[in-house]
């Protein structure tokens, strides 16, 4: 559980991701963002859209301290990006849940160990993973696949493991890049449809998609970004 | 994070990418063998040499007319010449049993008197068994009143010193080639590995793994498969026979040592590729 305060002096709630101004390049490529600025609340529901190669998932990585904006700060919970020591990156990331599209599991474990990993990677205890292991997997409608390697599941069901994995360790947010883009419609909608319920508890979601009828039929906040900036 | 938790995940490792253990095993294996191949040679070069060094002794020959009074002093005369590690005296006597026993004739059959002179057997320091050295102890020792000639295999000590500078040098550019060949046979072996994982690596750094979570059980798996190419290295050198060598004991000593350290040497290099 994060037991930062989002409140400030006013007792107004802090948003949990702040992006300023933030200017970005690629050094190999010369491309990146020109101008980004996002705010997410806690509890809220945000989609990030654009066309490919628009910035979406380079706004993510920022989020997640894989890259530092070269102008502009990114303030994750307590973490800025100016200030923050690499040390530090992997307790920012533990405050997140990420899920991308290719899913990224780690392809030598099974179900259990891959949405384990992200527990025990804080330390937990063995009994607290296998509660709340049980717990995300139930919320995902996976726990009778808890013994199957990666291989051995369908996309859509590989996802729903990156999902609870994503959710274990109760996040302040979770990233989504994408989520649904390599899953056919009926998996997409049981995804998304995991996200909307994973936000109804109250844990912010950011998703990056270019698919702009999805975004239109939720009805949630939609930042656009486009040639790198933010709109 | 928990002692047990990183030695099962190193075991696990094993099982997890089998054919890339077995690999970095066997090859940390190879690599012993080879260095244990350029260990054994030079040894026993070594000991060849010294041996042929030690056999080379230095006989000073004593004026006939000289009385065993006389000869005792020239004894802690030569005990006293830097480089002399121990004299024995051979009396005319004994010198005639020798010469009887080595040639197997009667010496009064032909002559009518003992023609052999007394003499003194020179053990040299082994940091004197040189040409140059050896030289300069013959020298001081001729020079003793009372001492006929002095005898010994300089040829022999010319012959190493000359040829056995560029024998250490070859078996040292040797040596080094070998050990280069097997670091980098180990190290490759290792690159590969690394690279095999790089993903998973990747995966475990964005659900906020510490690089030192990442590590541990990485260094510990890379220790367990030097040690593991240390041991099929080390059965193979008993089976050979080595084992009943006590040469092959410092050379076991070297092997874990080695061992350790391709162990670590593997475990530090995917810990240096964790935290890039």
């Amino acid at each position: 559980m994060n037991s930062l305060d989002f409140s400030n002096s006013e007792g107004r709630r802090r948003p949990i991701v702040r992006i300023y101004n933030a200017r970005m390049v690629y050094s190999r490529t010369g491309e990146g963002l020109t101008r980004v600025n996002l705010s997410v609340d806690p509890g809220e529901f945000v989609f990030l859209v654009g066309p490919s190669g628009a910035g979406k998932s380079t706004v993510l990585k920022l989020i997640y301290m894989d890259v530092f904006p070269t102008e502009g700060q990114v303030i994750v919970g307590k973490y800025n990006s100016i200030y923050v020591r690499r040390k530090d990156i992997p307790y920012v990331r533990r405050q997140l849940g990420i899920v991308f599209q290719d899913f990224r599991l780690l392809p030598d474990r099974d179900v259990f160990e891959n949405v384990a990993f992200a527990l025990r990677v804080t330390g937990a205890r063995r009994k607290e993973i296998k509660r709340k292991v049980l717990r995300a997997l139930g919320e995902v409608g996976l726990s009778h696949k808890r013994s199957k390697m990666p291989h051995q599941l369908s996309g859509g069901e590989q996802q729903r493991v990156a999902l609870a994995r994503a959710i274990v360790n109760e996040p302040l947010i979770v990233l989504a890049d994408e989520p649904t883009g390599n899953l056919d419609p009926e998996a997409a909608e049981m995804v998304m449809n995991l996200l909307l319920r994973i936000n109804a508890k109250g844990t912010a979601v950011l998703m990056a998609t270019h698919n702009v009828d999805l975004v239109e039929k939720m009805g949630k906040r939609v930042v656009r970004i486009e040639n790198g900036r933010t709109f | 994070m928990s002692v047990w938790y990183t030695v099962r995940e190193s075991l696990e490792g094993f099982r997890r990418a089998r054919m890339a253990a077995a690999i970095t095993t066997f090859t940390v294996a190879f690599a012993l063998v080879l260095m244990a191949l350029v260990y054994i040679v030079a040894s026993n070069l070594g000991r060849v040499v010294l041996n042929l060094r030690a056999r080379v002794q230095m006989e000073a020959f004593l004026d006939p007319s000289l009385t065993d009074q006389e000869a005792q002093k020239i004894e802690d005369q030569i005990r006293a010449i830097a480089g002399v590690a121990g004299v024995e005296f051979v009396s005319k006597e004994k010198a005639l049993l020798e010469f009887e026993r080595e040639f197997g004739e009667d010496v009064f059959s032909v002559l009518d008197e003992n023609p052999l002179p007394a003499s003194f057997r020179i053990r040299l320091k082994p940091e004197f068994r040189r040409s140059q050295l050896a030289k300069q102890v013959a020298d001081a020792v001729g020079k003793i009143d009372g001492v006929d000639e002095v005898v010994y295999r300089g040829d022999i000590l010319a012959l190493l010193d000359r040829y056995m500078g560029y024998v250490l040098l070859g078996g040292a550019i040797f040596g080094v080639l070998i050990g280069l060949g097997s670091v980098l046979l180990i190290s490759n072996t290792i690159r590969l590995a690394i690279l095999s994982r790089a993903n998973v690596i990747e995966i475990m750094k964005l659900v906020g793994a510490t690089n030192g979570f990442i590590r541990r059980p990485f260094l510990l798996e890379g220790m367990l498969q030097g040690l593991l190419g240390g041991f099929v290295d080390a059965v193979r050198s008993g089976a050979g026979g080595q084992s009943r060598d006590p040469e092959s004991h410092r050379g076991g000593s070297a092997f874990v040592f080695w061992s350790c350290g391709s162990g670590l040497a593997t475990g530090l290099a995917r810990q240096c590729r964790c935290s890039s």
